[in-house]
């Protein structure tokens, strides 16, 4: 009688290909969803709620957007951001001066083709926010469409 | 003899996929940390003209020329106390001495989640809706008026946007299928 050679049960590692199939899956999700505009939708700055105003939906024009936010920093002193650079009160006539110089220089035409876009935190005095719009129809700057960011809220 | 060749067998070579996949895994890592969804933004967007043209003069301007006042309970304060409104400012400022007003009794806490802010939201937004609905009785009355909302300075900017919000339309509906009812377009705003 031949002896049974024991088979070898060594468990068989198990398949791992589903697996590597759905982090495949994750990784194309991932990429899909990736958002650069760290500055621009600044996440420190919390909009003020509201109801009425909506969302643009696909945008698809060709206007040129200039995005400002607007919060205050610990010590209570407003700081205003323009891709991620900061400024203070005084220096805004300025920068609001040499964007308008620059954009109409490229060609824009800054009352249809330029839209100033202010993410205001809620909590930031109202005359602080508003200032950007006075930087911006200052004599030499010269913008004339401001648009105010809210969260949508719903009732 | 005849030699038999014993052919030799080549075994294909397996390419290691290990390597692969612990890159993979980096990636899958790095897209994690970096996502950040963030929500798409509701606006109000207004045109103005600039400072630099002739100012309006008062012969110009239609009457009635309705406005809104904002004011905190001190020159610095921050939180909203009197809402105000006339029909027809007469000229273009000051704010006439005896408007409509509501007044709000309560005061937010420090957190947003405090009780006491919850109330003193609560009490704003009801006190909004009944501006709201004071316009809505006043623009039957008009055509397209420009309706001027003055703001202290010190007061915080969501007041400011609730006003827009509540002068600017209404929501009517359920949530899924609503609409908004414009209640005036043209608005102005002036720090005071």
């Amino acid at each position: 009688m031949a002896k049974q050679k024991e088979r070898d049960t060594r468990p068989e590692a198990a398949d791992m290909t589903p697996m590597i199939d759905m982090t495949f899956m994750l990784i194309a999700f991932f990429m899909l969803l990736i958002n650069f505009n760290k500055n621009v939708n600044d996440q420190a700055v919390q909009v003020p709620p509201s109801t009425i105003a909506q969302p643009d939906g696909d945008i698809e024009d060709e206007i040129t957007r200039l995005v400002w936010n607007v919060k205050q920093d610990d010590d209570g002193i407003t700081e205003y951001a323009y891709r991620g650079k900061p400024f203070r009160k005084d220096q805004l006539v300025a920068q609001m001066e040499s964007l308008s110089a620059e954009l109409v220089a490229s060609g824009l035409v800054l009352d249809k083709d330029v839209l100033i876009v202010i993410r205001g935190d809620r909590s930031a005095p109202f005359g602080d926010v508003f200032e950007i719009v006075e930087a911006g129809r200052s004599r030499n700057a010269k913008f004339y469409n401001f648009q105010f960011n809210t969260q949508q809220k719903i009732d | 003899m005849v030699k038999e060749r014993k052919k030799k067998k080549v075994e294909p070579t397996e390419l290691d996929m290990t390597s692969m996949i612990d890159i993979v895994f980096m990636l899958l890592i790095f897209f994690i940390l970096t996502f950040n969804p963030t929500k798409p933004e509701a606006n109000f967007t207004l045109s103005l003209p600039s400072a630099g043209s002739p100012p309006e003069s008062v012969e110009d301007l239609p009457e009635p020329l309705p406005a809104v006042r904002l004011k905190s309970s001190s020159k610095s304060g921050s939180f909203l106390k009197e809402i105000a409104m006339v029909e027809s400012m007469k000229g273009l400022s000051p704010f006439p001495g005896d408007p409509w007003k509501i007044t709000i009794t309560s005061e937010p806490g420090k957190n947003p989640k405090d009780p006491a802010t919850v109330a003193h939201e609560a009490e704003c937004q009801a006190a909004f809706d009944q501006l709201r609905e004071r316009m809505k009785k006043f623009k039957g009355k008009q055509k397209d008026p420009q309706i001027t909302i003055f703001c202290q300075e010190s007061l915080q900017y969501y007041y400011l946007i609730q006003a827009v919000s509540a002068i600017s339309g209404e929501k009517v509906g359920t949530e899924k299928d609503f609409d908004i009812l414009t209640i005036f377009q043209k608005i102005k705003f002036e720090p005071i």
